[in-house]
């Protein structure tokens, strides 16, 4: 009796220990509200890559120059914040090289997700289930801005601001140019 | 119970509370330690996901073996090899000059592998060598024994998490001692 009792406590114990990681892996993705307009790196995703194949609703060319791609997600908070903020942006206000994925779990629930923040402006995917995002970029977070010249990803980022990616990007820009 | 019998409880409740929250940490978040662990292996890339849950499976699955009296006894022949890979990619994360956050215990672990990882592997091995030196691979040990591991264990696993979780606590804690103000 003693040794089950000793069991189902350890095994308790180790529920709680998961249930703790989960909230802290959560609470890790929430900026504070005085971090929203922070811009930190990206961990998940595998720089350097070029991917062999581009989805076609993202227009041509996706492998010349410098192109932006936006990830987001209709199931996270932040990421209906930046489409309510992208929805408010003329598109010469968003100049020609973003581009946007919308990685949702049905491809209906993408597409409302682009109707509801007027997004058709920007060239768009929607990537159900996030398919091509993770197996293409190992890119696994919303709301998440990848970085490509000359179709290479060279840098990413999560965000919880439009104006804070632009204005960050701007940033580096200016940065390598000097 | 001798008092050494004591005291190898006591390592063993917290060799219990490192795995089950280093464990339970890895499970739910593997992208951090990865990549800690990918920098071990320059060139590679992160170690895949899968094998840093796997791991944590097999740390989580160690100290539930703890409390039962007829595996305590071999349990600590992985738990030693468990102390030897922690002080292992410690002392690589030393040499190699290791920068990602270790993510150990989750995404407040910050600090990149080293010195704590190596403190923290040869505790978990000196409590492992300890008891397989007082009590050989094979020996069952006493029910009382076992159940003071978990009993302990489960102890130092809450009050650690409390610790960490300490800030939410007092929040929490604040507003229940708030009193409710009235509407306008």
């Amino acid at each position: 009796m003693t040794v089950l009792i000793s069991v189902a406590l350890l095994v308790l114990t180790v529920a709680v220990a998961l249930l703790f990681a989960m909230m802290g892996e959560l609470s890790s993705r929430v900026p504070d509200p005085g971090e929203e307009q922070s811009v930190v790196p990206l961990r998940d995703a595998t720089l350097g890559v070029a991917p062999a194949d581009w989805p076609d609703a993202l227009g041509a060319h996706m492998d010349r120059g410098r192109r932006v791609l936006l990830v987001l997600s209709p199931v996270c908070a932040t990421c209906s914040k930046v489409g309510e903020e992208l929805s408010h942006l003329a598109t010469e206000e968003l100049g020609d090289q973003y581009r946007l994925i919308v990685s949702s779990g049905s491809a209906e629930a993408g597409a409302e997700f682009v109707s509801r923040h007027a997004l058709h402006k920007i060239p768009h995917y929607v990537d159900e289930g996030g398919t091509w995002t993770v197996g293409s970029l190992g890119v696994n977070s919303s709301p998440s801005a990848l970085v490509f010249e000359e179709g290479v990803l060279t840098d990413a980022y999560t965000f919880g601001t439009f104006r804070a990616i632009q204005q960050k990007l701007q940033t580096v820009m200016t940065g390598e140019l000097k | 119970m001798t008092t050494t019998d004591a005291l190898l409880v006591c390592a063993d409740a917290v060799a219990v509370a490192l795995l089950v929250r280093g464990g339970a940490a890895k499970l739910v978040a593997p992208s951090l330690a990865a990549a800690a662990a990918g920098e071990l292996r320059p060139g590679r890339g992160p170690v895949p996901a899968a094998v840093i849950r796997a791991l944590a499976v097999v740390e989580i699955t160690v100290a539930v073996a703890m409390a039962l009296p007829s595996l305590r006894g071999p349990v600590h022949v992985p738990l030693a090899a468990l102390g030897v890979l922690f002080a292992g990619a410690g002392i690589l994360g030393l040499l190699r000059g290791s920068t990602e956050p270790c993510g150990c215990f989750g995404a407040d672990s910050t600090s990149p592998l080293g010195v704590s990882n190596v403190v923290m592997g040869v505790a978990i091995l000196a409590a492992a060598v300890s008891s397989l030196w007082v009590h050989g691979v094979g020996t069952s040990q006493t029910g009382s024994a076992s159940a003071g591991v978990a009993g302990l264990g489960a102890i130092v696993t809450g009050g650690w998490l409390l610790h960490s979780h300490r800030k939410r606590a007092y929040t929490v804690l604040g507003n229940l001692l708030k009193q409710p103000e009235p509407a306008a």
